[in-house]
């Protein structure tokens, strides 16, 4: 195995392989059974360094995004039967998911660093929007306008990484105060206070049902000031 | 051959320990949850927990203690407002810093069954929801048994209890959505079981210059007694669980309120003439919780609570007015 497939899987895990060289390594994934170990193995890494590595650390995962991959050839991003467990409640690990949920949570990672974009990615959009090549070769190449040099040197034969330029959005909502309501989509105050009331008249019932003792206190003890 | 037969022995010793172990090991999905209803109400218990809903993130302490069967509670914001909620089994107090009011809710004498629990009738909930072992985690330092409760349509959300492994006390929870989304996360930080924990002591000194408001108990009514509201096509398995006229502040009109609960999952309904042009007209949520409001028969209707956006719009929409003469 190469080390440039090792970068790859790699990639493909951190959201950032290029457009290009996805489909191949992909396909190579899913026809290599060493390649499906590697990736394994990343998925475990990552998932430690997020910190939610379980116990379950399945070995199969890839294995999984093979037989996935098989059975749904074009559309990874089926809309689930109405019968089907959903993904979180298989091993919580987070490495037996659904192979095609998994594939487009790693996919998607990028798009949900984009603010602009909101609701479930599907893999059609998230291909399109892939994040441009981040290893350039052949310098002295000037870094794209809206990229900059976060290591490597832009002289001599090496690669070197380059990263979005991300533009700081304005400063809304950045004040040490809570957004002034935190019930969605309500613009009159006293509709709020309203509602606020219900809630917490409605905590008292709630807090009699076994499992969600705390919430509706917690909901109102945390609830924003300004009402 | 004396060494081979101690061999053997160990071996053996060995092996039926280890069949001990599995056996308590293989604690049933609805043991768990048993001993989780017993433990959170019966236990002594104080420690910080996050509470995480949409983006917002609250930083809390609970105190739970338990002693000579007296159930009292104090959840208190670690951030913002010192906020904070007392229940004992005869009053909910509110202190809110910011406004400087306490609020006091105290039941109507003789409602000995305030604040009521409702047994985890797990017979029940298994029509609505599956209950799965998912595996093992460590939460808080604490090692944890993972629980799913699988809500079997949309109208309810599912929950991934993290529980802990000695007491089965939830240490962490998760709502989750219909499409699969976390849409609120409680987790202990820290937490400490120890049946020494004192009674809550008073929070009311220092309180002599605040508004005190003390609430209105609500009137309890049957729930047979024929009401002039009905509601057809409720999501299946949510049933009317308490029923209530009150007025929600004073001098305001009387508010009816319907209380429905699946066994796990609560929402309520309140009803009052319309007119005031404060009610709610759409659908609005806060992290897991979710509001629709809509006008029937001249009347507002406000359904909330903690399950899908979908649910509280049904159950608002299915609102039927139809006058219940007085010789019923």
């Amino acid at each position: 195995m190469t080390e440039n497939i090792r970068e790859q899987i790699s990639a493909l895990l951190d959201g950032e392989l290029p457009q290009q060289d996805m489909n191949q390594t992909v396909e190579r994934l899913s026809e290599q059974k060493q390649l499906r170990d590697t990736w394994d193995r990343y998925h475990l890494i990552s998932d430690v360094i997020r910190g939610d590595a379980g116990e379950r650390a399945s070995p199969s995962l890839a294995d999984r995004v093979r037989t996935q991959v098989e059975s749904e050839p074009a559309i990874l991003a089926a809309p689930k039967p109405a019968n089907t467990t959903p993904a979180w409640v298989r091993p919580f690990a987070g490495t037996a998911l659904a192979a095609s949920v998994a594939i487009l949570a790693v996919m998607a990672a990028p798009q949900l660093l984009n603010p602009e974009t909101k609701g479930t990615p599907d893999v059609a959009t998230v291909v399109k929007v892939s994040p441009q090549p981040n290893y350039v070769q052949l310098a002295p190449a000037p870094v794209a306008q809206g990229y900059q040099l976060v290591s490597g040197t832009p002289y001599g034969n090496v690669q070197y990484r380059v990263m979005p330029v991300v533009v700081a959005r304005p400063a809304t909502g950045w004040s040490t105060q809570h957004p002034g309501t935190r019930w969605r989509n309500l613009a009159k105050p006293a509709t709020e206070s309203k509602l606020n009331k219900y809630l917490v008249d409605h905590s008292q019932y709630a807090t009699r049902g076994p499992v969600r003792g705390v919430v509706p206190y917690a909901t109102f003890v945390g609830y924003d000031a300004r009402q | 051959m004396l060494q081979s037969c101690r061999a053997w022995v160990g071996c053996f010793l060995l092996a039926v320990a280890q069949a001990a172990a599995a056996g308590e090991g293989e604690k049933s999905v609805e043991a768990w949850l048993e001993q989780m209803v017993h433990s959170v109400r019966t236990l002594s218990y104080e420690g910080t927990f996050v509470y995480l809903h949409n983006t917002q993130l609250e930083t809390m302490q609970i105190t739970h203690t338990a002693n000579d069967n007296q159930e009292q509670e104090r959840i208190f914001s670690l951030n913002g407002a010192a906020r904070e909620v007392i229940r004992t089994p005869d009053s909910i107090i509110c202190i809110l810093p910011d406004a400087k009011t306490v609020s006091v809710m105290k039941p109507e004498a003789g409602d000995r069954d305030f604040p009521a629990v409702l047994p985890m009738n797990l017979d029940r909930l298994s029509n609505y929801y599956e209950f799965r072992m998912l595996g093992g985690a460590r939460i808080a330092d604490r090692e944890a048994v993972v629980i799913g409760v699988i809500p079997r349509d949309a109208y309810r959300y599912g929950y991934r209890l993290f529980l802990d492994a000695d007491h089965a006390l939830p240490l962490k929870t998760d709502a989750i959505n219909e499409e699969g989304e976390v849409v609120s996360q409680i987790m202990f930080t820290s937490l400490r079981v120890d049946p020494s924990i004192p009674s809550i002591s008073s929070a009311m000194q220092d309180k002599s210059d605040y508004a005190w408001v003390h609430s209105k108990p609500a009137q309890n009514i049957p729930i047979a007694l024929p009401a002039n509201w009905q509601f057809r096509e409720l999501p299946d398995g949510f049933q009317l669980q308490a029923r209530t006229k009150q007025s929600l502040s004073s001098g305001t009109q009387e508010v009816e309120h319907f209380v429905f609960s699946d066994g796990l999952a609560t929402f309520s309904v309140y009803i009052e003439k319309a007119g005031d042009g404060d009610g709610l007209h759409e659908a609005s949520r806060m992290g897991a919780i979710n509001a629709y409001g809509t006008e029937v028969a001249g009347h507002q209707i406000t359904a909330v609570g903690e399950v899908p956006a979908q649910t509280v719009r049904t159950v608002a929409n299915a609102a039927k007015y139809s006058m219940v003469t007085a010789s019923q």
